[in-house]
């Protein structure tokens, strides 16, 4: 098992917004996550990266078998977990490379590995931006700024295949995005995928499904998952919505 | 410090004259190295019109020793010249340093300014541009550091002055800082419009960073403007790091020390890469690193 997230509660500011969430994920799979507005979806992606301004109130997550809520963020994500997210965060006067190099020598680190040439890294960035077709230009340029909507996603999946991650949680990475840019993300994942490896896509519609195709849907509603199914549960609820199901919930 | 190989004319004492139209090939570099005997140095700055140049201002200590430096410098930028003034400041925690920088416009000259005012016990910065004659353009950019705790608190003093004199003339500021520990950092930027002065473009923007809660920033912008046709804007700022953009970087494997450095260093950039000559700018970025990693 990678993750095992059992009866996790969490709090932003004293309110609680996840009630209990348990949820398993085995390598080689793909969960969605969908759910209405407010219902913890995105919550539940900043707890797993360790988001300090969430507190874990009960619950445990073991990730590869460890306490993942004992570690701290960085440790985290040299362990191979990222999150791809809703907003990419503008960093001024830092550039994409610099950022990336340190970035990707930190994940080699946590497998044990030397840190990149500059020359094998070079190389690797270009290939990389390729699976997204981001423009290698952009490298020069600071973290997220100046980029628009699509440009900040695809550098998301970007930095996903620069860091190889075991388990991805791509937070909306759908929203604000046109169809053919939806497209390059989503073959962009695509093309991640392994047997050692698994993804959870949080989602609010149905679309981003058809170009990755999930394992398993669950449903998140006021802080539990109040239901799971195959990747057919996700076009009943887009042409249903969710009302059938909460009404069995009240 | 060695700038053997720098393709840079080291300057003995402290005058430069550049002859009407000639373009000066290579940076002129101005060495100080601060002794408690020469307290009251001076430079002197002469741009003949059309004229081009260079140079870069370098206080640092030749010992330990504290030293308490006052220093004096005058520019005088002729008409159609085009002066690149960058000034560097690496003094120790118990040391004093006074700067006076007066520039003197004539009708369509250009000034770059690029100072870094890295290290400092008391460093105090008076720098005034008179844009005496129409067309002048004066473009400004500081950063300073203030750090430590108890007696070995720095303090800086920046006051700018851009005086707009005459009409049609064009003047920017963008002053940054970062104060830590118990350290106070001021910043005080004038700009002043004279009634003749019209169609005046003056920009003034002021940003800070605050590394504790001990620290101290004040920032004030003046403006005094007797011209009705102007156009003037400021702005100032006075932060933290951004929380969510630590995350971010720690989601990305950084360890929070490096996100916080590298935060900084994207903050500081803007300034240093303004400075003319790639070899200095690469070795001010090196200082601004080590200063940054000693927050």
């Amino acid at each position: 098992m990678l993750l095992e997230i059992k009866d996790l509660h969490c709090s932003v500011e004293g309110k609680e917004i996840l009630k209990g969430v348990n949820l398993a994920v085995r390598e080689g799979e793909v969960h969605a996550i969908m759910g209405p507005n407010g219902s913890g979806k995105s919550t539940l992606a900043s707890v797993l990266a360790g988001n300090p301004r969430y507190e874990v109130t009960r619950g445990e997550v073991l990730y590869d078998g460890a306490d993942l809520l004992e570690m701290s963020i960085e440790d985290r994500a040299r362990a191979g977990i990222f999150l791809g997210f809703q907003y990419p965060v503008e960093i001024p006067g830092v550039s994409m490379a610099n950022f990336m190099r340190l970035a990707v020598n930190e994940r080699r680190a946590g497998r044990g590995e030397e840190p990149l040439s500059p020359a094998e890294f070079l190389k690797l960035m270009r290939d990389k931006s390729a699976v997204v077709e981001l423009d290698a230009k952009l490298m020069n340029r600071a973290v997220n700024e100046g980029f628009s909507g699509g440009e900040k996603k695809k550098n998301e999946i970007f930095q996903m295949a620069m860091l190889d991650p075991r388990l991805a949680i791509l937070d909306e990475t759908d929203s604000g995005l046109d169809i053919d840019a939806l497209r390059v993300v989503a073959t962009g994942v695509n093309k991640l995928r392994r047997p050692d490896n698994a993804t959870i896509v949080i989602t609010h519609y149905q679309r981003l499904l058809d170009y990755i195709v999930p394992d398993f849907v669950h449903v998140l509603y006021k802080g539990r998952i109040i239901h799971t199914g195959d990747r057919t549960l996700a076009l009943k609820l887009e042409s249903e919505g969710y009302d059938w199901l909460i009404g069995d919930i009240q | 410090m060695n700038f053997e190989g720098y393709d840079i004319d080291m300057v003995n004492g402290g005058t430069i004259h550049v002859p009407r139209g000639v373009s000066a090939e290579r940076p002129f570099l101005l060495m100080f190295d601060h002794t408690s005997k020469d307290c009251n140095p001076r430079a002197s700055i002469t741009l003949e019109e059309g004229a081009q140049a260079e140079v870069i201002i370098f206080h640092r200590q030749a010992d330990d020793a504290p030293v308490h430096v006052d220093f004096m410098r005058e520019a005088v930028v002729g008409r159609d010249a085009r002066l690149s003034l960058s000034e560097i400041t690496q003094m120790g925690a118990q040391s004093t340093l006074a700067i006076s920088g007066n520039v003197s416009q004539h009708a369509c000259s250009r000034t770059e300014m690029m100072n870094v005012w890295l290290h400092g016990g008391k460093t105090k910065v008076d720098i005034e541009v008179n844009l005496a004659e129409s067309h002048a353009e004066a473009n400004l950019y500081g950063l300073w550091f203030a750090a430590g705790t108890g007696d070995l608190a720095e303090r800086t003093d920046i006051n700018v002055r851009a005086l707009h004199i005459a009409p049609d003339c064009t003047s920017f500021q963008l002053v940054k800082g970062i104060a830590a520990g118990e350290a106070v950092g001021k910043f005080t930027g004038l700009i002043h419009v004279a009634a003749d002065a019209r169609r005046t473009a003056a920009q003034q923007q002021s940003r800070n960073l605050l590394m504790s809660e001990t620290a101290r920033i004040y920032t004030e912008p003046r403006l005094e403007i007797y011209s009705d046709d102007v156009k003037c804007s400021h702005g100032a700022t006075v932060g933290q790091l951004d929380e969510s953009a630590l995350f971010y970087m720690r989601q990305r494997g950084l360890s929070e020390d490096d996100a916080r450095r590298l935060q900084m260093s994207g903050f500081v950039n803007d300034i240093i890469s303004r400075c003319p000559h790639d070899g200095v700018c690469d070795f001010v970025y090196a200082l601004a690193e080590e200063r940054i990693k000693e927050l």
